[in-house]
């Protein structure tokens, strides 16, 4: 596709982002006027852009929602509620065609109903289809040979160098300076925008990629210098060492993005949801300028818009309940990040009833969860847990809003797709915090290396606690496991052999080493031959012929050329347990 | 019409390959073993920082697996979508040659009916008083790969 249509679709986005924004504020504070001029201005521009590109669905939408906000910004209208969900209904609206156009769509063309409603929110109107039928006859190949043909006429009109009313959507400061009078915008841009450049993602991914490679190749050069002992060798890995370090900072922050674009856009669906459940809710949020990978960003809406949904539908409760139990009548759910160590926290919370450790017992015992266990000697960690086992819900019927057939341990393998891990607390009457922990970037993976038998294994180092040797004669044994006091608390045992389906080692000496394991809210023991060290890899699909092979994430070519399986640490402990 | 076909030795009898679809013929790299995959795949290898599965030729058409020798080699095929994600090789106790096969001198599996024959083997001739084995490189990809069942 071409470049102008693709930047359209990319400031249509940051567009529909601010106008959202702008409107939730303004729904929250209607006296105060002032966001009425940006939601404005973010529709003008993309009205402009929309006209000048024949998509003429979105140029009437946004031609509509700007007549209702020029409106009410010269006081002949008021944001009532119907005019607010005429808004909102308009944004929704923008936001389908923007998508459709994405995905290379046909795109509705009729939208006279809404721009009806637009154009007189407050009249009593009937309801109405909000989306057109799409004509049968629009494939998507005519729209393609239409989206060509505007394409070809802009490229046109670029080259007789003519700026076209309206094409400058954003410009930096001093190419606004050279706009002619009659192209002025209506507001001047309010402050000055750092300037920027955009790139293709799978540009960007290729670079990041192979800058892996290169310190993959690194480490192996590392290996080579100290067995040869060459000064003149030295000195250049040296160099390269500290160059490549620089460039891979460098090009590791390229790709990461504050993750308030992510959070931002949450607020909406917290309002929907609050009025669908008829619940109070406000959403707290902090720590967006939190810089993350933008893969995980993607990747992570998903399963955070399921922990929201789950935290108002299950966690909350009604307003008169709240009150009754003397709780403030508006619940809170917060999301929360920050950076810790080499990782990022994101926390979704709430101050709801909490998770109801019995009803998790027992919906999970009428499930089968739990054959032959004496629910009696669970401990509260292991009840918990229960939420993330397969098709486990605690409400009975399925409710409009959570219940999608998304699960918890659909959440959790979607977070561990993303090497990372997550944890819930939760205090009945008070809460319940879901606390999903991620590195901070995709593009490298720090593996600790272990051995056994012959084999040599990558671990996420994310996943890993510690490391430490125990005395085989202090392990206790129980029919079926073992376990080993770990500074006065109890930890499972079992071998890496073990849970890879290999022969039992035999274990001579009574020194083992053994790593602690982080899976949900537990902990587990591995007994390994030896620690090899830990590496930063390239992670690798294990490629189309073998698919996706159950417990092993990918695999990693190693400084010195060695191949390592890096293992899934979680999806194996899980499978161990549950036979 | 002739077809150039690469001829390798498994369990002591010969098979051959279309050499289309063959990419290289390498010398065996260490293999790193995987769990969870069905026996035949030995592991992944490293051919210059590409990952590789390695299939076990005999395994795969039944015969006891022969330890590495001097003449064992791995032939890197390529899975057909393209890129480097979908090569994937098989190690074969020899590697012949290549000759041309004219497209008469093969019987198709048909005349075979009755046999246990491998679903990758598309044809057979006679060369030089010993049989050849003519697989076909997709049906032998397929027929190798773990699919939805990766569960040993």
């Amino acid at each position: 596709m071409d470049e102008i249509f693709q930047d359209f679709i990319q400031e249509t986005a940051e567009l529909i982002a601010m106008m959202e924004q702008g409107l939730l504020t303004l729904d929250e504070q209607r006296e105060d006027r002032s966001p009425i001029q940006e939601i404005f201005r973010a529709a003008h521009t993309i009205k402009g852009t929309a006209a000048f590109l024949d998509v003429f669905a979105m140029a009437d939408v946004t031609h509509a929602m700007e007549d209702l906000l020029q409106k009410m910004r010269d006081g002949k209208a008021d944001p009532t509620d119907p005019a607010m969900e005429a808004l909102f209904a308009g944004l929704d609206a923008v936001k389908d065609i923007h998508e459709k156009l994405k995905a290379g769509q046909p795109v509705p063309e009729d939208w006279s109903a809404l721009t009806t409603r637009l154009l007189a929110p407050d009249s009593p109107m009937v309801d109405q289809p909000v989306s057109p039928m799409v004509p049968a006859e629009e494939t998507l190949a005519a729209v393609e040979e239409e989206v060509d043909q505007i394409l070809a006429t802009v490229a046109a009109e670029i080259n007789q160098d003519e700026s076209p009313a309206e094409d400058i959507v954003f410009s930096s400061q001093p190419g606004a300076e050279k706009m002619s009078p009659t192209v002025q915008p209506l507001f001047p841009a309010a402050r000055p925008v750092e300037e920027t450049i955009r790139i293709r993602v799978g540009r960007l991914n290729n670079v990041i990629n192979l800058i892996g490679e290169l310190v993959t190749i690194q480490s192996g050069l590392n290996l080579a210098e100290r067995r040869l002992h060459d000064a003149e060798l030295s000195r250049l890995t040296l160099r390269l060492r500290k160059v490549l370090t620089r460039l891979r900072n460098s090009s590791l922050k390229l790709r990461m993005m504050p993750i308030s674009h992510l959070f931002d856009r949450f607020p909406r669906l917290v309002r929907d949801l609050a009025r669908k459940t008829g619940k109070k809710v406000q959403l707290k949020v902090s720590g967006g300028e939190t810089e993350i990978d933008r893969n995980i960003i993607e990747e992570l809406y998903d399963p955070l818009m399921h922990l929201i949904r789950n935290s108002i539908d299950h966690g909350l409760e009604s307003p008169q309940l709240r009150h009754n139990t003397e709780k403030p009548e508006t619940g809170t759910v917060s999301l929360t990040a920050f950076h810790q160590d080499n990782h990022v926290i994101v926390t979704v919370e709430d101050d709801g009833m909490g998770i109801d450790f019995d009803s998790v017992l027992r919906r999970a015992t009428e499930f089968g969860l739990l054959p032959g266990t004496d629910t009696s000697s669970l401990h509260l960690d292991d009840i918990i847990n229960l939420i993330f086992e397969p098709g486990f819900s605690t409400r009975k019927e399925v409710s409009e809003i959570s219940g999608r057939g998304v699960g918890m341990d659909v959440v959790q393998s979607r977070i561990e797709a993303l090497h990372g891990a997550i944890r819930v607390h939760s205090f009945p009457g008070t809460g319940t915090q879901f606390e999903i922990r991620l590195p901070l970037t995709l593009a490298i993976t720090q593996v600790l290396l272990v051995e056994t038998g012959v084999h040599l294994f990558g671990l996420p180092l994310l996943t890993v606690l510690e490391t430490t040797r125990i005395l085989l004669s202090s392990v206790e044994e129980e029919p079926g496991f073992r376990f080993f006091y770990l500074r006065e608390e109890p930890v499972r045992l079992t071998t890496l052999q073990s849970l890879l389906g290999l022969p039992e080692p035999e274990l001579n000496n009574d020194l083992v080493t053994v790593i602690i394991i982080q899976f949900s809210e537990q902990r587990m023991g591995i007994i390994i031959d030896r620690l090899a060290g830990k590496q930063e890899v390239v992670l690798k699909t294990l490629g189309g012929f073998l698919g996706k092979v159950r417990g092993i994430m990918g695999a990693a070519v190693l400084g010195d050329g060695r191949l390592v399986p890096v293992l899934e640490t979680g999806t194996l402990i899980r499978e161990h347990l549950h036979g | 019409m002739v077809e150039k076909r690469l001829l390798f030795m498994l369990g002591k009898r010969c098979y051959s390959l279309p050499v289309t679809s063959v990419t290289e013929v390498v010398k065996p790299e260490p293999v790193a073993w995987i769990p969870r995959v069905p026996p035949h795949v030995l592991g992944l290898m490293n051919l210059r920082g590409h990952i590789i599965p390695v299939v076990e030729g005999s395994l795969l058409f039944g015969f006891h697996a022969e330890l590495s020798g001097p003449e064992t080699r791995v032939i890197v095929l390529d899975g057909g979508l393209g890129g480097e994600m979908d090569l994937v090789s098989l190690r074969v106790e020899a590697v012949l040659g290549i000759v041309p096969m004219p497209r008469e001198e093969i019987q198709s599996r048909e005349t075979l009916v009755g046999r246990d024959l491998h679903p990758a083997v598309a044809g057979i001739s006679c060369r030089d008083g010993r049989s050849v084995m003519h697989l076909d490189p997709n049906q032998l990809i397929h027929s190798a790969a773990p699919g939805e069942t990766s569960q040993v």
